[in-house]
This record gives structure tokens, C-alpha cells and sequence, in this order.
């Protein structure tokens, strides 16, 4: 009788407070990955060996931080799990973040004419690529979770 | 720049620049040094001095490379010590949270 209790009103309670944190983590997860395609076309964007035009500075620097921002949103949800160190791949996430805060941000503040070359895009896309990869391995050690 | 003598409060974007630089002076316009030595420092003196908390409010820009904000926290704490940095420094950032967990990394960093 008392286990049926504990099912009841701990148990059941904290597994469904438990899916709907991992729901969420789920889905801002997609937006996540949203995010790093649009920074891949705007990267894309960007003319090598010649000055990045304003506009183009600034949709860098709104969809890094948009990147930011839905990361900082997952920590959250999954520091309010009590979770946080039990995900390898979303320590990787944060690295991938500042990773791409230093590649892109640093280079387009200086006064230098070009800030981008061909090798720093490719660094650039070598370092979303990872982003897309930690992503994922994210979402399926959530599936995996308990 | 209009700095207001008493306030314990600095909103970067509106008292230094809404388009925050590098790091260094030598690299280009409101750098993180710059931005250091012309406003931050003297008004973390005064808050130290009357034992006051320095807001700093680092909304309302084009966004911060982080080599800005490593060069003018980091380097705060690497010439008064993280200690009294930490405490006497409040950050506010709706636009980009994450940005105040990068500081206090640059400025523990800089003990180290």
C-alpha cells in the first residue's frame, strides 16, 4: 500500500517533471541546430580577401547570439535537472560556442580589411560541423537518460 | 563619452560605445583596453573606496568579441586581483546571459 503511495504521489510526479524537462531540452535542441545552419549561410556570405559588409556583420553577430541564447535556455532546463555534469556532449556544446565566439567575433572587431580567409572559413565550418555533431549526441544521450 | 561622476552604474553602450572593438588600442577603436582604462577603472576605484557595488549593464550594443571582455574584466582582475573584482562588480546582460558566465571565467582565470 505505502509503495503504491510513493509511485503515486513521488514517483510518477518527478518521472513526468523529468520527460517534460527533456522535452523541452528536445526541442530548443532543434532550434539549436537551426541556429548553426543559418550561421553556415551566413558565413557563406562572407567575401574573402575583401571587407564583410555591415549588414553581414551584424547577422553574425544576432545568430551567435541566438546560438547563445538557446544554449543558455537548455542549461537551464537541465541544470534544473540536476543533470549538468552528466552530459559530456553539452560541455562540448559550450566549448563549441565560445570556439565560434573566438573564431568569428575576434577577427571582425579588428581593423584588418579582410578577417576572413578562405582557411578561416573552413575553420569556421569545421567548428559548426562539430557544434552539429555534439547536438546530436546530446539529444540522444537525453533519449537515453533517466 | 559621457560619464557621470557618482553613478555606480556603467551601461557600456550608452557611456562608451555601442560598437564595443578589440582588444588592445593598437588594434582598432573602443578596445577592451580602452574601455578599461577610460571608464571602468577609475569607477571600480570609487565603488572600492566607498564599498559600493559597480553595476555594469552590457545590454543595448552590436555584440562583444570576447578578446573586449577578457582584456577589460581579465584584465582588471589581473592588475587588482580577482577577490575584490568579484565582489565589487554586478552584471546585467537580458540580451545574452551567457556573457556574464564568460566574465566571471576571464576574471577567476586571471588569478590563475
Amino acid at each position: 500500500m505505502f509503495a503504491a503511495w510513493w509511485v503515486g504521489r513521488v514517483i510518477q510526479p518527478r518521472d513526468a517533471n523529468e520527460r517534460a524537462i527533456k522535452e523541452l531540452a528536445r526541442g530548443f535542441c532543434g532550434e539549436l541546430l537551426g541556429s548553426l545552419a543559418q550561421l553556415s549561410e551566413i558565413v557563406d556570405k562572407c567575401p574573402t580577401g575583401q571587407p564583410i559588409p555591415e549588414t553581414v556583420r551584424h547577422e553574425l553577430m544576432r545568430s551567435l547570439t541566438g546560438f547563445s541564447n538557446t544554449l543558455a535556455i537548455i542549461d537551464e532546463a537541465v541544470e534544473q535537472w540536476g543533470k549538468t555534469t552528466q552530459f559530456a556532449s553539452f560541455q562540448e556544446l559550450r566549448k563549441t560556442r565560445d570556439d565560434l565566439r573566438t573564431l568569428i567575433l575576434d577577427p571582425l572587431v579588428t581593423t584588418a580589411v579582410s578577417p576572413f580567409e578562405t582557411t578561416h572559413i573552413r575553420q569556421i565550418h569545421g567548428e559548426i560541423s562539430k557544434g552539429k555533431r555534439a547536438i546530436v549526441r546530446f539529444q540522444l544521450q537525453l533519449i537515453k537518460a533517466r | 563619452m559621457n560619464v557621470a561622476d557618482t553613478a555606480l552604474e556603467i551601461n557600456i553602450a550608452q557611456e562608451f560605445t555601442p560598437t564595443p572593438g578589440p582588444r588592445f588600442i593598437r588594434e582598432g577603436k573602443f578596445s577592451g583596453e580602452q574601455f578599461r582604462e577610460e571608464v571602468l577603472k577609475e569607477r571600480f576605484v570609487q565603488a572600492l573606496q566607498e564599498s559600493a557595488i559597480l553595476n555594469i549593464d552590457l545590454d543595448g550594443g552590436y555584440g562583444y568579441a570576447p578578446s573586449f571582455l577578457e582584456e577589460a574584466f581579465g584584465g582588471l582582475a589581473r592588475e587588482y586581483g580577482p577577490a575584490p573584482v568579484l565582489k565589487t562588480l554586478r552584471f546585467k546582460s537580458d540580451e545574452e546571459p551567457l556573457l556574464i558566465r564568460d566574465i566571471d571565467g576571464y576574471i577567476r582565470k586571471a588569478g590563475s
